[in-house]
């Protein structure tokens, strides 16, 4: 922050201002723990930086990344969906079920279980803006009924057979980058895009931001909340459904923790559960700094039982450093 | 009845950014007297009663308890010396009952028990409630009480917590003529047992039936004290006006034979308003006056389509139309800057960039990309022209003053192509300076052919602003005035009834 006062009186220094700046911002600031743990990762344990590990590490985190993206959405209007975990789950499954149950093309059940998971969010949305229901509540309860769903249709047993040419969706590689990875990366510019330049992304800032002012200029509130929980059930079961391709197999456990992970993402990315403030880069970045937490608790041997504790411990911290540094902030 | 002062305020100031809204205040409270305090809105009376309350510090003066300093740096602070207060919003948890509202922070328990003590608790609280002669069942949820009746149960916990001095702000607000003589009587009994009370109110009537004593606020100075008796309503009325009339009147063309844009008939809304009707004309400034709750917000409201009116019709441009959402009057051709900038009106956390463009998005948007570049000059334009005082359009709204965040929202419906601009209490709680350019704008607006409906508690501003005013009163219109013609005491003759 001096450094930015000094650049003012001295041309020279711009560089280093614009580092200072660059730091300003949670994602950065996520961005450079993430690279310093890398970093650190590689120097104690080399086959962390394998392009072998790599793959895993961001397979591994893509799944979180994309569910996390959705509930961002949900979580700048100043709602929240615990949905997700169910949703991504229930579309795995059901998408399992499509192909060995339908004649169908495995693509098209593929596009159906998507199209379900839309409908699904669309439900959480028309309940909490056309009843005025609290969003923690029907997602909580319509996540019970998804979840449920799943052992109805499963009877808690995994739906094997899924065809072979659909399974590299999930366990595949281009080059050295696994598919989910590249579908979470296209996702996430699509959402970058809709959120920085388009009216709906405006709007949706605007309503987390103060949504009363937000009706008075004519923005469409049910509307764009509708979307926004459809966006979030569309992402979540692409998230399951792209576990199930990976697994092989509609295992009735695809979600499970995904719903605190999803938020947890988010949250570490920088946004707000007010409303109003956060960033998908942020998202993917917490995504990515809680799969590689997991995945150097694997390499240093540590035991899987810590991995909770661990990241429940990064979350305070993250937010703890966010609030310290938005209060040096405001000083300025 | 002693004489001697309890409560005195020595020279007390206090600014904030743009505004004084105390200068140099000298203020003293009897024991047993019923005080009254009252001027227009802003005129610096709630500012007052934050300082004796401790919600907010003087910048320079002294206050005296007793003949003793204090200085009342919290809210704990003012109940300890034995300040209470009756606010206009009162400040009860309705979902708990009587008796638990009454002792809610000095909960009564057995000396050694965790546990509240319902018996004590109860007991007492009827005790209380007797006390001030109030008959009330104290296990009653407060929630479900008349709003009277939890006037009574906030000034029980007022004395529940050994209050000397007890102030009313606006207590009448929302009772019935029976329910304040009610109130009235309890207040004459507390004054009688030596208490001090300070009532804050509008109503003239009310004044000079209970107070003792009264003094007089405008633009942040005590103007006057004096005693009730040798005074009377019309001298306090001019006192709160001001006699100095400031002559910034414009001179505006007459508007009204242009065309009809908006027309009102017989509009009505349950528990808000009732049988209102006006017609507004192209480049007509149309002032509503009237006192807070008399149903000017809500009517406004249900005009722009926020609620939704129950009776009567609107027409645009001689058409019937039915405005179920603020979306349909903006399409239709209206803007709103809302009363409560904070609550309603900006996006805080966005730039003033975003918060100008908001309703303009769809008009620059290419297939689904806003036009950044359209969006930025539009922007940079506004600023100018309105003088925005920032340092770039980047900024955060929220870093903005009061009259610098009203021209960003008065910018936001300019942008766009309106054509009946609704203005609710415009310029409150806003500089001078940025205030007289809010004005100019206005008029200038209105002289390129722009409807104004405005709001505004300040009479001068409604009259210097306004080519005709209607004053409303209970949700209902009282009348209309040509600006030119009325004064400000006659307007609020009828604005109080």
């Amino acid at each position: 922050m001096k450094m930015e006062m000094e650049s003012k009186a001295i041309p020279t220094l711009k560089p280093a201002a614009k580092l200072g700046k660059v730091f300003n911002s949670t994602e950065s600031g996520i961005f450079g723990v993430l690279i310093g743990m890398c970093l650190l990762l590689t120097f104690i344990a080399p086959s962390f930086a394998d392009s072998y590990n790599m793959g895993v590490l961001v397979r591994q985190f893509s799944f979180v990344a994309i569910i996390a993206m959705g509930q961002t959405l949900v979580l700048l209007t100043r709602g929240i969906d615990l949905s997700v975990g169910a949703i991504a789950g229930l579309s795995g499954i059901i998408s399992a079920w499509l192909m060995l149950n339908t004649g169908f093309n495995p693509y098209i059940c593929l596009v159906l279980s998507l199209l379900f998971g839309a409908l699904c969010g669309s439900i959480n949305g028309m309940l909490i803006t056309k009843l005025n229901l609290n969003p923690f509540i029907v997602t909580l309860a319509m996540g019970e009924i998804f979840f449920g769903f799943i052992m109805v249709i499963t009877q808690g047993w995994p739906l094997s057979g899924i065809p072979q040419n659909v399974l590299f969706l999930g366990q595949g590689m281009v080059g050295p980058a696994p598919v989910p990875g590249i579908i979470m990366i296209l996702l996430g510019i699509a959402l970058i895009y809709i959120l920085t330049s388009t009216p709906f992304g405006r709007h949706i800032y605007a309503i987390g931001g103060n949504e009363s002012a937000a009706k008075l200029v004519g923005i469409r509130i049910d509307r764009a909340k509708i979307m926004v929980y459809a966006l979030s059930g569309t992402f979540a079961a692409l998230a399951g459904v792209l576990m199930m391709l990976r697994l092989g197999a509609g295992q009735p456990q695809i979600g499970e923790g995904w719903l605190m992970a999803s938020i947890t993402a988010a949250i570490i990315g920088g946004t707000s559960l007010m409303g109003g403030q956060g960033k998908i880069i942020g998202t993917i970045f917490g995504a990515a700094l809680m799969g590689v937490l997991a995945n150097a608790i694997v390499l240093l041997s540590i035991s899987a039982y810590w991995e909770r504790v661990i990241v429940g411990i990064v979350v305070l911290l993250a937010i703890t450093l966010d609030q310290f540094r938005a209060r040096v902030k405001r000083k300025e | 009845m002693s004489h001697e002062s309890v409560f005195m305020m020595k020279n007390i100031s206090k600014s904030f950014p743009g505004v004084k809204a105390l200068n140099e205040i000298n203020f003293d409270l009897k024991a047993g007297e019923i005080h009254a305090l009252v001027g227009e809105n802003g005129a610096g009376k709630s500012t007052m009663v934050s300082t004796m309350m401790g919600l907010q510090q003087p910048d320079s003066g002294e206050i005296f308890m007793d003949g003793k300093k204090v200085s009342i740096d919290s809210p704990l602070t003012a109940l300890s010396l034995g300040i209470g207060i009756v606010p206009q919003e009162l400040n009860l948890a309705p979902n708990l009952s009587v008796a638990e509202n009454i002792f809610l922070g000095m909960e009564q328990r057995k000396p050694g028990f965790p546990k509240i003590d319902w018996k004590a608790t109860e007991q007492k609280a009827r005790e209380f409630l007797e006390k001030i002669g109030v008959q009330l069942d104290v296990k009653a949820e407060v929630g479900t009480l008349r709003s009277a009746y939890q006037q009574f149960v906030q000034i029980a916990r007022a004395l529940a917590f050994g209050a000397n001095i007890l102030i009313l702000d606006e207590p009448t607000a929302a009772l019935t003529f029976q329910e304040a003589q009610k109130l009235f009587a309890i207040l004459f009994q507390l004054k009688e047992e030596g208490k001090s009370i300070i009532f804050i109110s509008h109503h003239m009537e009310e004044i000079e039936q209970i107070s003792s004593r009264v003094s007089v606020m405008r633009d942040g100075n005590l103007i006057t004290t004096m005693d009730m008796k040798n005074t009377n309503k019309d001298e306090i009325i001019n006192l709160m006006v001001g006699r100095e009339f400031k002559t910034q009147k414009k001179n505006r063309k007459k508007q009204l034979n242009k065309k009809s844009v908006l027309k009102v008939n017989n509009l009505g809304r349950d528990g808000e308003f009732q049988n209102i009707s006006f017609t507004l004309h192209e480049g007509e400034i149309l002032g509503i006056a009237g006192l807070v709750g008399s149903g000017r917000t809500e009517l406004v409201r249900a005009i722009f389509g926020e609620t939704v009116a129950s009776r009567g019709e609107i027409y645009w441009n001689e058409s019937r139309v039915k405005i179920k959402s603020p979306k349909k009057a903006i399409d239709l051709g209206m803007g709103y800057v809302p009363e409560e900038r904070k609550k309603s009106g900006i996006f805080p956390i966005t730039s003033i960039r975003e918060n100008i463009s908001m309703p303009l998005l769809p008009t620059m948007t290419k297939l689904t990309r806003i036009n950044r570049k359209n969006e930025e000059a539009l922007a940079l334009k506004y600023i100018k022209e309105l003088k925005v005082k920032t340092s770039s359009p980047e900024k955060h709204i929220r870093l903005l003053s009061g009259g610098n965040q009203q021209k960003v929202i008065l910018a936001r419906w300019l942008a766009k192509d309106i054509k009946v601009l609704i203005l609710d209490e415009p310029t409150r709680g806003i500089d001078i300076n940025a205030k007289a350019e809010i004005h100019d704008l206005i008029h200038r607006l209105a002289d390129q052919g722009l409807a104004v409906i405005m709001i505004s508690s300040e009479l001068e501003e409604v009259i210097n602003l306004s080519d005709r005013i209607m004053v409303m009163h209970q949700g209902k219109s009282k009348g209309f005035f040509e600006a030119e013609n009325t004064t400000q005491e006659e307007l609020l003759k009828v604005a109080l009834n």
